[in-house]
């Protein structure tokens, strides 16, 4: 409580901005700790902005104007919102499709088009996974930092960058394998392997292990393991296709992404409060 | 280890205690005590003194290694509590990157809706409020790459005023705004105090003499000083003298614009001992814990 008061002439001249900057700081420091100098301001505020007045309005002005609010009001459709234009999701979605489609074909076509399938489901399961990676970074974010900060921060959020540029690989990916006339077998096959690799990457950014890293190091070894017997000619094509699409290994990826998606699940608190960004 | 006392008799909107976080070898805050209550709260310190970091973990972006952490009652470890921590909490990082294909009304549209925000209604008001707030009235359709520096500063500041947050975490606000509009962001925070606790930092003293009721002088990670700016000026108090010539006797020395040196320290007989400012009394403090001479 204070004794003294803002006189009136001060409080005009700092609702008007006409006061220095010292005497502003001074009016602005007693008005946190006065009410009653807070009330002669708002009173204050009140008159300028009569005594301001500002030519009269018509009535087609103030019509286009609440047009113009509603014309300009974002659509906002939030999952859309949340990146689908921003750079580093753009970058994303455009690798994804780069290693779903061209890589396989462009290989294939050097190597031999019978070597097609095996490079199709040696590198399409890493795209999905290079979403998770870049879903991780806070520049995907329109928000950039500001994003970690509020209510829906965590897991949702991630999660939600990731599907954008995931959901847009799968479809390309199974579409170019069905135009590329192969078998059915082939164009699914790499699904779940892919799902199975993504959930591991997203698993890793609950734990200090940099998502990027984990999803190269699994990359280079899912590639490996699928692309060495065939072009090692160990094994035909035949055989890594029915391998990696038989339902051992099927079955095998889809309890790797289900645990790895209940472990990170349990471990979300990670990625909502993390302990390094 | 640092200790901070609480700043106003009213209720603490922060309370810290013990607060560490390390990076790899490095400590960049080393157990540091603080409370804060209503108000604006100046944070001072040279660049690494630990002020970003401090202020990360006080806006929930950042866990600490050890140490609680108290913010507006909640204790942002619990889930439930982060959560309602961060419904009334504003964060405005150092370095905000906005997407430039956005305009202004888009990003705060959207950082509305992170802020769960569902009425579409509520939340055009309130962008055009908050961007009114911060002068961007006029802008508020435009691209965010065709605004200056200082606007994309106002943008995002726009976006950490929404909802009149009871707590406000601002790294450096006032980076890239120009004296006019530095102004106009004294007048936005005073108002913002009102409702709860701005916690801000800077470089500049003059910011915290004319806006802060508080200032916390940080370095190396500890804090050096936690009082009003007028008890930062009084630490040089009879420290402060004026000469023709430099004086190697002196903790600091600099030649003001008027050709004289100005020296800070221990005066020596026969010195005529000038009215000292909160810069000399940051960089006395600063001098004496060791920095740099």
């Amino acid at each position: 409580m204070t004794t003294w008061h803002a006189h009136p002439n001060d409080l005009a001249a700092y609702v008007a901005g006409a006061d220095d900057p010292v005497l502003a700081a001074s009016v602005e420091t007693h008005l946190l700790r006065c009410a009653d100098c807070r009330t002669a301001l708002a009173s204050a505020a009140g008159t300028a902005s009569t005594a301001q007045g500002g030519p009269e309005r018509s009535d087609t002005e103030r019509r286009w104007d609440s047009l113009a609010a509603v014309v300009d009001t974002p659509r906002s459709a939030p999952l859309a919102r949340l990146g689908v234009s921003t750079r580093p999701l753009r970058a994303a979605w455009l690798l994804a499709a780069f290693l779903v489609l061209l890589v396989p074909v462009v290989l294939a076509f050097a190597t031999g088009r019978p070597g097609l399938p095996t490079v199709l489901l040696a590198l399409a399961p890493i795209a999905p996974s290079l979403a998770v990676v870049v879903a991780y970074r806070t520049s995907a974010d329109p928000a950039g930092e500001m994003a970690l900060a509020v209510p829906v921060a965590g897991l949702r959020i991630v999660s939600a960058r990731a599907l954008l540029v995931a959901l847009a690989a799968a479809p390309l990916g199974v579409a170019a394998a069905l135009a590329l006339q192969l078998p059915l077998a082939v164009a699914l096959g790499w699904l779940l392997p892919g799902l199975a690799l993504s959930s591991l990457v997203l698993l890793a950014g609950t734990t200090r292990l940099d998502p990027a890293v984990v999803a190269g190091g699994l990359g280079i070894l899912w590639a490996l393991a699928v692309g060495t017997p065939a072009a090692s000619r160990r094994a035909s094509v035949d055989a890594v296709v029915d391998t990696v699409a038989g339902a051992p290994v099927q079955l095998l990826a889809l309890a790797i992404a289900v645990s790895a998606i209940a472990l990170t699940v349990s471990r979300r608190e990670q990625i909502a409060y993390r302990s390094h960004t | 280890m640092s200790t901070v006392t609480a700043s106003t008799g009213l209720a603490r909107t922060v309370e810290v205690t013990g607060l560490t976080k390390s990076y790899g070898a490095r400590r960049a805050v080393d157990a540091l005590d603080l409370a804060v209550g209503p108000g604006v709260v100046g944070l001072l310190g040279p660049n690494g003194a630990g002020k970003t970091t401090l202020l990360r973990m006080l806006a929930t972006v950042l866990a600490p290694d050890t140490g609680t952490l108290s913010l507006l009652g909640g204790d942002p470890a619990v889930p439930s509590q982060r959560l309602e921590i961060r419904r009334r909490l504003g964060y405005l990082p150092q370095s905000p990157s906005l997407y430039p294909s956005f305009t202004p009304m888009e990003l705060v549209d959207y950082v509305a809706v992170l802020k769960e925000h569902t009425d579409r209604d509520w939340r055009r008001r309130e962008a055009a409020r908050v961007l009114e707030a911060v002068g961007l009235a006029d802008r508020m359709h435009q691209k965010i790459k065709t605004l200056s520096g200082g606007m994309r500063q106002r943008v995002a500041l726009a976006a950490a005023l929404l909802g009149d947050p009871e707590l406000l975490v601002l790294d450096e606000p006032a980076t890239g705004l120009d004296p006019e509009q530095r102004l106009e962001l004294r007048a936005l925070l005073s108002a913002s105090a009102r409702r709860g606790t701005v916690l801000l930092s800077t470089h500049n003293t003059t910011e915290v003499a004319a806006l802060c009721q508080r200032v916390i002088v940080m370095r190396t990670g500890r804090v050096l000083f936690h009082g009003t700016p007028a008890e930062l000026r009084d630490v040089a108090a009879g420290r402060v003298w004026e000469e023709t010539e430099q004086d190697a006797g002196a903790r600091r020395s600099w030649m003001t614009a008027e050709g004289t040196w100005r020296h800070l320290g221990d005066p020596p007989a026969g010195a005529t001992v000038a009215a000292p400012t909160i810069d000399d009394g940051y960089l006395l403090l600063a001098a004496t814990d060791g920095g740099p001479r």
